[in-house]
C-alpha cells in the first residue's frame, strides 16, 4: 500500500523504469519506487508522462490526477480491474437495503455537523451571528431524522459557512478566494475517497444519498462530508485575500499526511478516510449491524 | 482498524562471492531485486529501504531471503527510521534521493 504522495509542478518527463516512476526534470533525475506511491498529482500542464507509466500506475490502483491550466484538478484516473469481487459488489451496491443507506446517512450528516460545531467552537465563531438565528449546531445534530429527510445538513451548513467566514459568504461565488481553496481541498480529499472505492471494487457513481444525474461521484461525495472540516479549516486560516498559490495547493495536498486523533487512536488522516470508507461499504453489503462509527478530535 | 504507522528501515549487507559464472549470475539476481524491490546503495554493498511500517518491512525481508546466495553472507537489520537517523557520519555525507527520506509528500 503507498504512503506517498507525488507531485509534479514542473516541466518534466514521467516514465516507468524497474519498478520505479523516474521523473526527469531539466537538471535532475528522481526515482521513486511504484510500490510507496499512493497518488501521482500533475500540478502542471507542461510534463509528458509515458502511456507505460499509465498502465503501471493503474495495475497497481495508484490515483493519477490532472489538473487543468488553472491548475485546478479536472480529473483522476481509475482502473478497470482492481477488485475481482467488482461484479458481485456492484450487484450489492445496486440493491443496497434503503434502510440501511438512511441510516448511514444520518449517522454520517451526525459526524459532518459535530464536526462543524468542533471546528466553530475551536476558533471560538460559534455565536457569531450576523443575520442569522443564534441557534447552536448541537440543536441540530439532535433534530437528525432517519436519512436526514428534513435536511438539517444544509440547515447546519448556512450557518456555518456563514459563521467560519463571513455573512457574505457564498459557497457558489467561484470568484471568492475562500471557495477557491475549498474547491482545490475537497477534490483532493474526493479523489482519495474515489480511489479506495474503485479498489474496493464498486461504483462511485451510485450514492447513499447524492442521487445527481451528473455527478459521476456521488458515493464518494457521500463519504467525504466527515472530513471537509479539515479543509475549512485550512482555508480559515489563510491570510485573507491570498489567492491560492502552489505553496496552498502543497499545503491541502499535504493534508492527507497529518496525523489526526480519533476514537481509534492516533492515524494519519489518508488512513481514517480509507478504513471509513472501508467501514461504510462493508456495514452496506454485508450483514453487518453496527453503523460505521467516527469521533474525530478536531 | 486503526492504522497506525512507524516508519522503519530494512537494511541489507552483503558480501557474495563472485569467482565463478553462477556466483555471478547469483550476485546480479540480487542485485536486481534489491534495485526493483526500492532499495538504495547506501555505500558498496550496503543497501537501505524505507517502510511504513514493521510488517512490510518484514514481508520485504523475506523476499530478499528468496535472493540471497546461499555460499555468500546476507545480513538484514530492521530498525525505526529514528534510530536510523542517528547514524553518524564519520566521513562522507548522506545521499540526497527520494528513497533516502520519509517524506510523505514529494513535490517536484
Amino acid at each position: 500500500m503507498g504512503w506517498r504522495t507525488v507531485v509534479i509542478t514542473k516541466h518534466s518527463k514521467a516514465s516507468y523504469k524497474m519498478e520505479h516512476l523516474i521523473i526527469q526534470t531539466e537538471d535532475d533525475v528522481v526515482k521513486i519506487p511504484m510500490s510507496d506511491i499512493q497518488i501521482l498529482l500533475i500540478a502542471t500542464t507542461e510534463s509528458v508522462i509515458t502511456s507505460h507509466l499509465v498502465m503501471e500506475l493503474a495495475k497497481r490502483d495508484i490515483k493519477i490526477i490532472f489538473t487543468d491550466n488553472k491548475k485546478m484538478p479536472v480529473g483522476e484516473f481509475n482502473p478497470y480491474y482492481s477488485n475481482l469481487n467488482r461484479n458481485r459488489n456492484i450487484l450489492k451496491q445496486i440493491s443496497w437495503d434503503s434502510d440501511k443507506k438512511s441510516l448511514l446517512w444520518q449517522a454520517i450528516i451526525k459526524i459532518k455537523i459535530t464536526n462543524q460545531a468542533k471546528l466553530l467552537a475551536k476558533y471560538d465563531r460559534e455565536k457569531y451571528d450576523g443575520n442569522l438565528a443564534n441557534i447552536d449546531l448541537e440543536e441540530l445534530i439532535n433534530q437528525i431524522e432517519i436519512g436526514d429527510v428534513t435536511n438539517r445538513e444544509a440547515v447546519a451548513a448556512r450557518m456555518y459557512f456563514q459563521r467560519l467566514f463571513d455573512t457574505k459568504f457564498n459557497r457558489r461565488n467561484d470568484e471568492n478566494e475562500i471557495n477557491g481553496y475549498l474547491n482545490f481541498g475537497y477534490s483532493i480529499l474526493l479523489s482519495l475517497i474515489t480511489q479506495e472505492i474503485c479498489c474496493a471494487g464498486y461504483l462511485t457513481e451510485l450514492g447513499v444519498h447524492h442521487n445527481s444525474m451528473e455527478n459521476f461521484y456521488n458515493l464518494a461525495s457521500d463519504f467525504i462530508e466527515p472530513f471537509r472540516i479539515f479543509v475549512d479549516e485550512i482555508a480559515f486560516n489563510k491570510t485573507p485575500g491570498s489567492e491560492l498559490d502552489m505553496s496552498d495547493k502543497l499545503e491541502l495536498v499535504d493534508l492527507l499526511n497529518q496525523t489526526i486523533t480519533t476514537n481509534n487512536g492516533d492515524a494519519l488522516l489518508s488512513g481514517v478516510i480509507k478504513t471509513f470508507v472501508r467501514s461504510c461499504l462493508k456495514y452496506l453489503s454485508e450483514d453487518v449491524e453496527n453503523i460505521p462509527e467516527l469521533e474525530i478530535k478536531v | 482498524m486503526s492504522l497506525r504507522y512507524r516508519v522503519m528501515r530494512l537494511l541489507i549487507f552483503f558480501d557474495v562471492p563472485t569467482l565463478t559464472a553462477d556466483d555471478r549470475r547469483n550476485y546480479r539476481k540480487l542485485h536486481q531485486s534489491l534495485v526493483k524491490e526500492g532499495f538504495l546503495m547506501i555505500q558498496e554493498s550496503v543497501y537501505s529501504r524505507v517502510l511504513i511500517n514493521k510488517q512490510s518491512a518484514a514481508f520485504l525481508e523475506e523476499r530478499i531471503q528468496r535472493v540471497a546466495p546461499v555460499n555468500g553472507i546476507v545480513q538484514s537489520m530492521i530498525v525505526t527510521e529514528k534510530q536510523y537517523s542517528e547514524i553518524k557520519f564519520l566521513a562522507g555525507k548522506k545521499i540526497d534521493d527520494v528513497r533516502n527520506s520519509d517524506e510523505r509528500m514529494i513535490v517536484i
